[in-house]
């Protein structure tokens, strides 16, 4: 029995550290998109304002 | 019942939803016209120096520039139309009539006459630049 329990802790142990590596990678996969999309959505946005600022002031620009 | 339903929201489209519609196109363009009949006007206060272009979209008299009160008129009337059709596009676009009225505030930049003057976005005065030659592409020689 006393043979086994340094194999147990040692196996606890890096069991511990796999854990915390693959709770690391989850975060950073999460966080990148969340970082991203709200650009997409202002850029969007200000394309479909210009795009009818246009529309209504073109003709207006080009007296 | 259901052809009692149906009826009742014809009707109420009929009364209300497409004046309403037909009230709303009938706005822009008459806004349109009086944008139209009052550039000329505009264009010569601007050439004169005495308004600009403000970088929220808006004209504003320069500095130790006493408008007449016509003028006046002219420029808070034109104002008051320009906010009517960012506030329209705002609300189309799930935007701010401020965001709107910055945009536009950047297309009248780009295509400013030269010597106009036209307000950065750091606020700064400024006469706007002789306009930049269109491109010309270059034609394949074979």
């Amino acid at each position: 029995m006393k043979k086994f329990l340094p194999v147990l802790a040692a196996a606890a142990v890096l069991l511990g550290f796999g854990a915390s590596a693959c709770i690391k990678t989850q975060n950073e996969v999460d966080v990148k998109p969340i970082e991203i999309k709200p650009v997409h959505i202002t850029l969007d946005i200000n394309i479909r304002i210009e795009k009818a600022l246009d529309d209504f002031f073109g003709d207006l620009d080009a007296l | 019942m259901k052809k009692f339903l149906a009826l009742s929201v014809a009707a109420f489209a009929l009364a209300f939803a497409v004046p309403q519609a037909l009230s709303a196109a009938d706005d822009a363009a008459t806004i349109k016209k009086n944008m139209a009949d009052r550039k000329p006007k505009i264009e010569v206060l601007k050439k004169a120096g005495s308004i600009g272009e403000n970088k929220t979209g808006y004209l504003e008299a320069m500095k130790d520039v006493k408008l007449e009160d016509a003028d006046k008129k002219l420029v808070e009337a034109e104002n008051r139309d320009r906010r009517t059709i960012y506030s329209a596009i705002a609300k189309k676009e799930g935007s701010t009539v401020d965001k709107v009225g910055e945009l536009r505030a950047k297309q009248i930049r780009s295509k400013a006459a030269e010597g106009e003057f036209i307000q950065d976005e750091e606020g700064n005065w400024i006469k706007a630049p002789k306009p930049a030659p269109a491109e010309k592409k270059e034609e394949k020689k074979d």
